[in-house]
């Protein structure tokens, strides 16, 4: 093969690949400001898991390792404990209640297997998807960074309407 | 089963040759055809209650019980059919329907044979739609929950309760749909063997001490030998995260000789491993009077070998003496003599066991019985020693000998135990006249004179004697720590001089203290110039050190505190602070049998693996570790590579018993192995020990009063020791089980118990 | 209230309506203990069997097994000492003959046991009543004391050999002791649990020993078939079942009673209506049960112009059994459905719980009825009921499950309109009652 016809053959694939660019300069932008503007979240949309309580603010969790058990990146670890306070004094809903319930993120694959295990619907992903940190151990979240009593929310989403069509936003170019 | 009758059954339309009279689902079970059961439990009284086991039988009305078939010749057998099938299904979902839905709670879920049944009967849907009778989760004992509700009735606790315990503690209650399991007064005395929260299939009887703690799939598994007694019951170690979590005898986690069988201590007095008291470091006491003080792993070797090696400069080989214990492995006890012969070269070496039983393995004529000889035995002869609270195992093998398999049980004892409600003929003897028996049983003195220094009637021993001389089968004679070494002696070698005939067969249970009681004597530890309690009256006189390796036992230390400080040095491997700790100049910390690879030898001579479940806690090291650090301190390198194996290996070589065992070949609890001891002919020197026994047993006085009462259950079982006392639960077990104003909660978290309340020390001192 | 034969001279009923029937002198007047005498002045025990096994004579407690052939599976050659123990514990709802038996003549339940004990070989006897006749231990113990002292119970009766005691024993009140596996272990002091068959009690009984387990009726009637003769006693009724059977009448019937009536009386029709008085207030008869709770209901069309003969092949026949002759009559007014539901609340109530079908079966089948009953019906429901009765049924250890769900299978089967009502969701019915109006 030729220089010429190198050249030739390259100058087409430019021209090819900027028309593409081009063609979308006169186009309007969907670009998110974020963290200016906050973002808007799917509803089934899977952040940062929550764990759940009960009208009088007992943990939902009875600490049966199913979600552990269901994780395949196993990076759920869950100590279980005895409660034998009265029931309303109980810090969770059951005697048993999980002591420690850790989620290490440098882990999590989002897949949302412990959400589906769950028999007591005690976990459910938020939508809190803000999970960098400067220390890898800070990966690791505990009971106080998931409890929804605790959980400190982003300001920097809003979740659609379950009826609102987030899609065409994004396709609407 | 003498008659073993071959019979044709017909099974799914495959004919089988079986044995005649042999279970329908045992067969079935054996020949691949899977029959669903609850109520149905090898060796215990039928009970047919769940209708699980369903089959047809061709010309019998209605579906089958298949656990109450026998096999009889031209059986033939459908197992699986629609209707078989419909039937079965019917049952699940009669079970679930007053089942609560609470397996994520439930300790049993994950390995509940409810559970796992459901997955194969279960229907898709529930049709029961009414409510669930409700009963309220509750406790029998501070190691027993309840929760009635999950009950499915199988009963096999009760018939547990009563066939391998004896003791009748859990019976059903109420009737109809509102039967529930429960206890005599609402509270559960007994010795809390929890063998009814191991055979319960569902969530009904529960671990108190491991409940809500994790969950069984959770859970490492490990296969290891209990170190509380001479029994040597095969368990499986569960650990999370380098925690031993709980102990457990499952049969489809371990199959040992147990089956599902453990005691209270086996099952429940396990929290010892990761207790926070256990030692943490090294430990060196630089001044005599001062503390002890943390030090490194090399200082406190370096500074112990160089004390050693000063006092032996100073005084010779034969002022350091080197105890060992019956409750390390072979591994460690092997070492330990190595060191001492080797290393220090001296004749003082020792165990601290309760008794020894030198001169039976001397003298023995007879082999020794497995517990599945017991199981089989036709006449036990028990003289002295408590199984039901020192060796359970060995009281069950007994107990479902005489009730199960008809087997005659004579007692020889001065305490009337428990055991003595199974037994044929109890001789209730005053205490201390054990000998007298052994004595009138060769033939050696006239009965008369025999019973008279025993207290008994004269008439009592011939029965017992015939009742040997009749026997069709296996006799086993059992002896504990109540006779002397001369009695020990004579009754090895009264097989010999008695004789075995054609259907009858000798054979010896010895009932040591201690998990590795044979051990010690095994690899030649025993074989040392003094005891223990000899060792410490000469100790700050001819002995100037001491390296004692597990602890020395509190019956030989009671009056001889004072010994302990008139040693020049003493170097103590421990798990926990003790009363010899207190006096050490360098305590170690040693691994305990959780952490460590090794063998026990138990009381059937069965050499058995004691596998690593964790890792070592903290800093300790295994026992023969340290030992060989030191050795390698004072210039002698063992060459192990720190490899337990490569011990075992040593040993294989050089102890006649173990020849040629290796870890490969103990790797199946299934199948133990038992060493070779050598068996002894008749032998013209015990004559002199006969003597012996003879003025021995003239010089009883003959007078004095008989123990009339019954020992409580759990006399020795829940005493606190060291490693017991590390159990909470123990400790209101001590203190007398007392009922907690709410059955409902743990009694843990509403009974405060002073722990100093009943620290009498227990004969094996756990 | 009637009592006394039709159809027969009564034998079982022959003293019952006299005055102080009870005491011995009455019993004696009127030939008792005449046949006792007879058996100990020269039968042989294979004698005594042998007439009770051509009398044909079927155990009266509810299965109707030959009286002379379980007698005859008693090992002669058994070093154990044997038992004979008298079921009088007398449960089954419908069903109260045997209380009059014993509390009218309690002597003839006294000879037909001993009779018994010498027929087996037996020297203790038992008496094992429920605990609601607890007033009749009373009777029976005066009863026996005075044949004691008349040298007619304990060592050397009649100056013979043969030596034998009567005892008493009340239960506690459990419906599943009139089993009579479970009566052996409530007499025995446990709990009152079936027992595994086989060993069967005639093998393996009372104490591990061979042991007989009667009906009170059936001890009764062997006093009569050794005066008479077993042959003849045999011709009073059919050649399969013989002698003469007490029903013990309920219901809406004019004339409710114990009635004793040859085996083989040949028409149910004729029987409620004429000799038992015809219907209670003219009305329909709507149902019979005629055994006792445990067996098949039966519809008036099954009766009505039926001529169904009443014995133990004719009711098999006609769609039910025999039982324990308690024969209960229902007329128009009653709702099957309800009467089906105060049943299994019985057999709930009684379930001993060793089981699993029974346990759990009938505690679900009463809440489906109780929830039925609230009005919270399900048309389904039928079905379910159905299922869960084919699910016990034959699948339980002893006949109390089968018990259980035999009357709610037939009554479903027999009259599904009764049923179909109470299935109807709430608003069809409301709406059904609005059009009515």
């Amino acid at each position: 093969m030729s220089i010429i016809s190198d050249i030739v053959e390259s100058t087409k694939s430019i021209i090819k690949g900027m028309s593409v660019t081009f063609s979308y300069i006169p186009k309007a932008k969907w670009t998110v400001q974020y963290p200016e503007e906050p973002v808007t979240l799917q509803p089934r949309y899977r952040g940062q898991h929550l764990l759940h309580v009960d009208e009088l603010g007992r943990e939902k969790c009875v600490a049966c390792y199913l979600c552990a058990a269901a994780c395949p990146s196993d990076c759920i670890y869950i100590v279980a404990a005895d409660d034998p306070r009265a029931p309303e004094e109980r810090t969770g809903v059951d005697e048993r209640y999980a002591e420690v319930y850790n989620i290490d993120y440098g882990r999590c694959i989002f897949c949302g297997y412990c959400v589906e295990a769950c028999p007591k619907d005690a976990i459910t992903h938020g939508y809190n998807f803000e999970l960098s940190v400067y220390n890898r151990a800070d990966l690791l979240k505990t009971k106080d960074d998931l409890l929804i009593t605790k959980q400190k929310q982003s300001p920097n989403y809003r979740v659609a309407f379950s009826d609102e069509d987030v899609d065409s936003e994004y396709k609407e170019v | 089963m003498t008659t073993a009758e071959s019979v044709k059954v017909t099974i799914n339309g495959q004919e089988f040759q079986v044995q005649k009279g042999a279970p329908l689902i045992d067969v079935c079970r054996e020949n691949g055809f899977a029959i669903p059961s609850f109520c149905y439990y090898a060796d215990l009284a039928l009970q047919a209650s769940c209708r699980m086991c369903l089959v047809r039988i061709e010309k019998m009305p209605k579906l089958q019980t298949s656990c109450t078939i026998t096999c009889t010749d031209g059986m033939i057998v459908t197992t699986q059919s629609e209707e078989i099938e419909k039937a079965q299904r019917g049952m699940v979902e009669f079970l679930l329907a007053n089942h609560p839905l609470d397996c994520p709670v439930c300790d049993r879920g994950g390995e509940c044979e409810l559970q796992e049944m459901v997955f194969d009967w279960g229907g898709l849907e529930e049709r029961f739609t009414e409510r669930k009778n409700y009963y309220p989760e509750k406790f029998l004992s501070p190691i027993v929950a309840n929760d009635p509700q999950r009950c499915i009735l199988c009963k096999r606790c009760t018939r547990v309760c009563d066939e391998w315990m004896g003791e009748d503690a859990i019976e059903a209650g109420g009737r109809g749909a509102n039967t529930v399991i429960g206890t005599f007064g609402g509270w559960l005395n007994c010795s809390q063997c929890g063998n009814c929260i191991e055979v319960c299939p569902t969530g009904t009887l529960l671990d108190a001490t491991y409940r809500h703690q994790t969950r069984p799939w959770e859970l490492e598994r490990t296969v290891s030998t209990c170190t509380f007694c001479s029994d040597g019951c095969q368990m499986s170690l569960g650990s999370r995260a380098g925690e031993l979590m709980r102990v457990v005898a499952r049969d489809r986690y371990v199959d040992g000789i147990n089956g599902e069988f453990l005691c209270i201590k086996g099952r429940f007095a396990h929290p010892f491993v990761n207790h926070e008291e256990r030692l943490r470091t090294p430990l060196i006491r630089y001044r005599k009077g001062g503390k002890l003080i943390p030090a490194t792993w090399d200082e406190a070797i370096r500074f112990t070998a160089a004390k050693l090696q000063e006092i032996k400069d100073a005084h010779g080989a034969n002022s350091i003496g080197v105890v060992g214990s019956p409750r390390l492995t072979n591994e460690a006890n092997y070492v330990l003599l190595k060191f001492a012969r080797e290393v220090i070269g001296t004749e003082h070496y020792t165990a601290s066991e309760a008794f020894s039983l030198a001169p039976f393995f001397k003298h023995m004529t007879a082999p020794l019985a497995t517990h599945k000889d017991i199981r089989h035995a036709k006449t036990i002869v028990l003289i002295g020693g408590e199984p039901e609270e020192l060796q359970p195992l060995t009281a069950k093998q007994v107990r479902q000998a005489v009730r199960n398999g008809g087997a005659k049980l004579v007692i020889i004892n001065s305490v009337p135990v428990r055991l003595k409600q199974q037994a044929t003929q109890f001789l209730h003897v005053r205490p201390g006249t054990e000998d007298a028996l052994v004595l009138a049983l060769a033939g050696q003195t006239d009965d008369a004179m025999a019973a008279r220094k025993m207290g008994v009637e004269v008439g009592e021993i011939e029965p017992l004697r015939r009742m040997i001389d009749e026997t069709q089968g296996n006799v086993v004679l059992m002896f504990g720590g109540e006779l002397s070494t001369e009695a020990q002696t004579i009754l090895a070698q009264l097989p010999g001089s008695i004789g075995d005939e054609e259907n009858r067969r000798f054979l010896f249970h010895p009932l040591p203290l201690f998990n590795n009681s044979f051990g010690v004597h095994d690899v030649g530890l025993m074989d040392g110039k003094l005891n223990a309690t000899g060792l410490l009256d000469a100790a700050g006189d001819t002995v100037r050190a001491l390296y004692v390796a597990g602890g020395l036992l509190p019956a030989h230390l009671q009056g001889r505190e004072q010994a302990l400080q008139n040693l020049d040095f003493l170097v103590v491997q421990e798990l926990f602070a003790t009363d010899t700790t207190a006096h050490a100049d360098v305590v170690f910390p040693a691994a305990s049998f959780a952490e460590i690879d090794g063998t026990y030898t138990n009381n059937d001579g069965l050499v058995q693996r004691v596998r690593q479940s964790i890792p070592p806690v903290h800093q300790a090291k295994p026992d023969w570790v340290i030992t060989s650090l030191l050795a390698d301190a004072l210039g002698i390198d063992f060459n192990y590579q720190m490899s337990a194996s490569a011990v075992f290996r040593e040993i294989g070589e050089h102890v006649p018993a173990y020849q040629g065992l290796r870890y490969p070949l103990l790797k199946d609890e299934s199948k133990p192995v038992q060493a070779k001891y050598q068996l002894a002919g008749q032998r013209a020197e015990v004559a002199d020990v006969l003597a012996e026994l003879r003025q021995r047993v003239e010089r009883m006085t003959g007078a004095g009063d008989k123990i009339m009462e019954t020992p409580e259950v759990g006399h020795e079982l829940f005493k606190i020791g060291t490693l017991t006392g590390k159990v909470p639960q123990f400790h209101l077990l001590a203190a007398g089980n007392p009922e907690p104003p709410d059955v409902l909660v743990s009694p843990l978290y509403q009974i405060t118990i002073d722990s100093g309340l009943r620290r009498d020390t227990a004969i094996a001192g756990d | 209230m009637f009592i006394g034969a039709i159809g027969c001279e009564p034998l079982q009923l022959k003293r019952v309506g006299l005055e102080n029937s009870r005491t011995l002198d009455v019993y004696r007047q009127h030939g008792g203990y005449e046949a006792l005498k007879k058996v100990l002045d020269g039968m042989s025990p294979e004698d005594v069997i042998g007439e009770v096994k051509k009398s044909a004579l079927r155990g009266r407690g509810g299965a109707g097994f030959p009286t002379g052939m379980k007698w005859s599976f008693v090992p002669k050659d058994s070093p154990k000492p044997k038992y004979v123990v008298c079921n009088a514990d007398e449960s089954e709802p419908g069903t109260f003959k045997d209380r009059f038996l014993m509390e009218r003549d309690p002597h003839m339940l006294i000879e037909g046991m001993l009779i018994a004990a010498y027929a087996l070989g037996s020297r203790t006897t038992y008496i094992y009543t429920r605990g609601e006749y607890r007033y009749l231990i009373n009777i029976l113990d005066a009863a026996i004391q005075e044949a004691r002292e008349a040298g007619l119970v304990g060592d050397r009766i009649m100056g013979t050999e043969f030596s034998c005691e009567v005892f008493t024993h009340t239960g506690a009140g459990a419906y599943i002791c009139g089993e009579e596996t479970a009566l052996l272990n409530s007499l025995e002091g446990l709990r009152g649990h079936p027992r595994m068959k086989p060993p069967f009690p005639a093998i393996a009984g009372l104490y591990g020993c061979p042991t007989v387990v009667n009906n009170v009726e059936t001890l009764t009637a062997v006093p009569d078939i050794i005066k008479m003769g077993g042959e003849a006693y045999q011709k009073l009724g059919t050649q399969k079942s013989g002698g003469t059977k007490v029903w013990s009448v309920s219901g809406h019937v004019n004339r409710p009673g114990v009635y004793e009536l040859p085996m083989g009386y040949e028409d149910m029709e004729k029987f409620i209506m004429e000799d038992c008085g015809g219907m209670l207030g003219g009305k329909q008869l709507k149902a019979v049960i005629p055994g006792g709770s445990s067996v098949y209901i039966m519809p008036a069309t099954d009766i009505v112009g039926k001529k169904v003969k009443m014995d133990y092949e004719g009711l098999v026949v006609a769609g039910s059994m025999v039982g324990s002759g308690g024969f209960i009559v229902m007329d128009e007014t009653v709702d099957v459905f309800e009467s089906t539901k105060n049943l299994t609340e019985f057999y709930k109530h009684e379930s001993c719980g060793w089981c699993t079908p029974c346990r759990e079966g009938t505690d679900w089948l009463v809440k489906v009825f109780k929830r039925i009953a609230k009005g919270e019906g399900r048309p389904e429901d039928a079905q379910l009921l159905l299922d869960l009765c084919d699910n016990i049924e034959g699948k339980s250890f002893c006949p109390l499950g089968d018990a259980a769900a035999w009357p709610i299978q037939s009554a479903i089967k027999k009259f599904p309109e009764d049923f179909r009502r109470h299935l109807m969701p709430m608003a069809t019915r409301t709406a059904e009652a609005v059009a009515a109006d």
